[in-house]
């Protein structure tokens, strides 16, 4: 019986997690200046890059790359295109993103295009 | 539990799809441009525009067509470094109505004197207005 709702658990889990896998996010970046080092990128850096979404942050900062992050399809949100700015940001290291553009628009599916400039403490 | 953690895995790898390339303006002749966060002082020289659309309409493009536009109307013979600041990145779409062609076929059957049925299909094109989104992505740069 135990095996039994243990199956039913893992089933009723998939079937949420894959309601992620309509939603299809991506991201690119170009570096500003030539100072930075790719390195491995962890789920913990991601959570520590802030979004500073058009207000300035209070320390100083040097803007050293331009991401950008697109999530399409039915369900795509914010938390998805910040999630792909964030992935970005942590390839290069940054600490914050900072000028935030966002466009959403609608085609086939529903479709968030953001772009920011990653920022790194001083 | 590992259940839940390899099929979390697996659907963070499914979700997450990166496209990147860092060195794009590391190279020759973009490394001649050197961008400034933060220059107050003065009136800029020169400001300049780009606009892209649909699959160029993307940093990977719009930032190296930038700095190519800014090498173009400010390089010097002696090659020497352009600066540039308060770069600015605007994403906005366009509502259009276009016209899409669309095949509109009929088909006919004829049954002759030995019993036998033939068919013949006719086909045209016909034109249909759809609205339609186009992305795009504007970036402006000011040279000092």
């Amino acid at each position: 019986m135990n095996n039994a709702y243990r199956n039913i658990a893992i089933i009723a889990a998939s079937i949420l997690l894959q309601a992620c896998s309509s939603i299809h996010y991506f991201g690119s970046y170009v570096n500003l200046t030539p100072n930075t080092v790719l390195e491995e990128v962890t789920e913990l850096q991601i959570n520590s890059v802030d979004i500073f979404y058009k207000k300035l942050p209070n320390y100083e900062y040097e803007e050293v790359a331009i991401v950008e992050g697109i999530a399409a399809g039915n369900g795509a949100g914010l938390e998805h295109v910040f999630y792909a700015l964030k992935q970005q940001a942590a390839f290069v290291q940054g600490d914050g993103i900072f000028k935030i553009e966002i466009e959403r628009y609608t085609g086939a599916a529903a479709n968030i295009h953001a772009t920011g400039v990653i920022i790194k403490r001083k | 539990m590992k259940w839940l953690v390899a099929l979390s895995l697996l659907n963070l790898i499914g979700c997450a799809s990166i496209n990147h390339d860092p060195n794009i303006l590391l190279q020759d002749p973009y490394n001649k441009i050197v961008y400034s966060s933060n220059i107050n002082s003065g009136q800029p020289k020169d400001v300049v525009e780009l606009t892209l659309g649909e699959n160029q309409a993307n940093i990977l493009n719009t930032i190296p067509g930038l700095y190519k536009k800014v090498l173009e109307r400010h390089s010097t013979p002696d090659n020497q470094l352009i600066n540039i600041s308060n770069l600015l990145i605007n994403n906005f779409s366009v509502t259009r109505k276009v016209s899409v062609p669309y095949q509109e076929c009929t088909s006919q059957s004829q049954t002759g004197a030995d019993g036998q049925t033939t068919y013949t299909q006719k086909c045209k094109t016909v034109y249909r207005q759809e609205t339609k989104y186009f992305l795009f992505q504007k970036v402006t740069a000011e040279v000092y």
